[in-house]
């Protein structure tokens, strides 16, 4: 996961920005943990993507994956 | 009857109920409790208000709030015993539940609310000030437990629907035999007699005719716009096509 993600500040941060939807669906199919989030905090047509996933809390920039941090 | 403007915000935990669902399910009992009184009761759609997402707030995942118009006989005290009897029973134990009832026939001013809501999509505000400004205002303001953080967005999201000008309308749209999967053609006047939206808007705000065609494709989502529930498109080509979620994120 470290292709997608930093660890920083303790927490797992998407190295890209909010339109990176390739690399945002790349991590996700690569992610054992995705669950979809609320159909309506979707903001990615393509479902199987961390922009959708139930874990991801989103920043400043783009989101912290909380999953990714329970499990390092 | 009256018209009030209610919403609720930091309702919800990672896995639990979101704050959306429970918001359409206030809106449902109010409307339920509101027929055993008379025949007549309109939809009320929920719409969703992103706020400002920074790391002092103390947001679940994404900060927004959700709010949506309640026409009714109903008194104040009954229609606020439904939505904190609901909120008790349904907010997740970690959150931090705020809830705002806004009688719109009272006198209130909107340009004060609309500020606070704008402001909430880019600053940090706080309870504090979220309280003096229901006070000067006479709008109900309440938490129901933990912090009580979210009657700043709960404050926030009225003074935003009252903009007119913010959110997306919370789930998705039906029309005939369009969710079997196929992209399928619609008049404007088809889908305006389908679905409970009242106007198609281009993504420059211009208002699509009754007989313009729009092709439908994946999710058929709303947006809130010109004070009206909308459904959002663009051109493709020669054609308009409804917006992705791609687009509607920025609403």
């Amino acid at each position: 996961m470290d292709k997608w993600f930093t660890y920083i500040d303790g927490v797992w941060r998407f190295k890209f920005d909010t339109n990176s939807y390739s690399a945002s669906r790349e991590a996700a199919k690569a992610c054992r943990f995705f669950v979809e989030d609320d159909e309506d905090e979707q903001t990615d047509d393509h479902s199987q993507s961390c922009f959708n996933c139930l874990y991801r809390r989103w920043g400043l920039n783009c989101f912290d994956c909380y999953k990714k941090v329970g499990t390092s | 009857m009256k018209n009030w403007l209610i919403c609720i915000d930091d309702t919800d935990d990672i896995g639990t109920k979101g704050t959306g669902e429970i918001a359409e399910e206030i809106a449902h009992l109010l409307q339920q409790e509101h027929l055993k009184m008379t025949e007549h009761s309109g939809g009320c759609l929920v719409t969703r208000h992103q706020l400002f997402v920074h790391p002092d707030i103390p947001y679940t995942s994404h900060n927004s709030a959700m709010c949506f118009q309640l026409e009714s006989h109903l008194d104040f005290a009954d229609i606020k015993q439904i939505c904190v009897t609901h909120l008790l029973q349904e907010s997740a134990a970690a959150s931090d539940p705020g809830l705002a009832i806004l009688d719109m026939s009272s006198s209130y001013d909107i340009s004060a609310l609309i500020a606070f809501g704008q402001s909430a999509k880019e600053t940090v505000k706080t309870k504090a000030q979220a309280y003096q400004l229901a006070t000067e205002q006479g709008i109900d303001l309440t938490e129901h437990g933990g912090t009580g953080q979210g009657v700043i967005g709960a404050l926030a999201g009225l003074g935003l629907r009252l903009s007119g000008q913010d959110g997306r309308v919370k789930g998705q749209f039906c029309l005939g035999n369009y969710n079997k999967g196929a992209d399928i053609e619609f008049t404007v006047a088809d889908i305006l007699a389908n679905t409970p939206l009242q106007v198609v808007l281009s993504d420059s705000g211009k208002i699509l005719a009754d007989d313009e065609r729009i092709l439908l494709t994946g999710k058929v989502k709303a947006v809130y716009r010109q004070h009206m529930f909308a459904l959002l498109v663009s051109r493709h080509g020669s054609a308009w096509v409804n917006a992705s979620k791609q687009t509607l994120k920025t609403y």
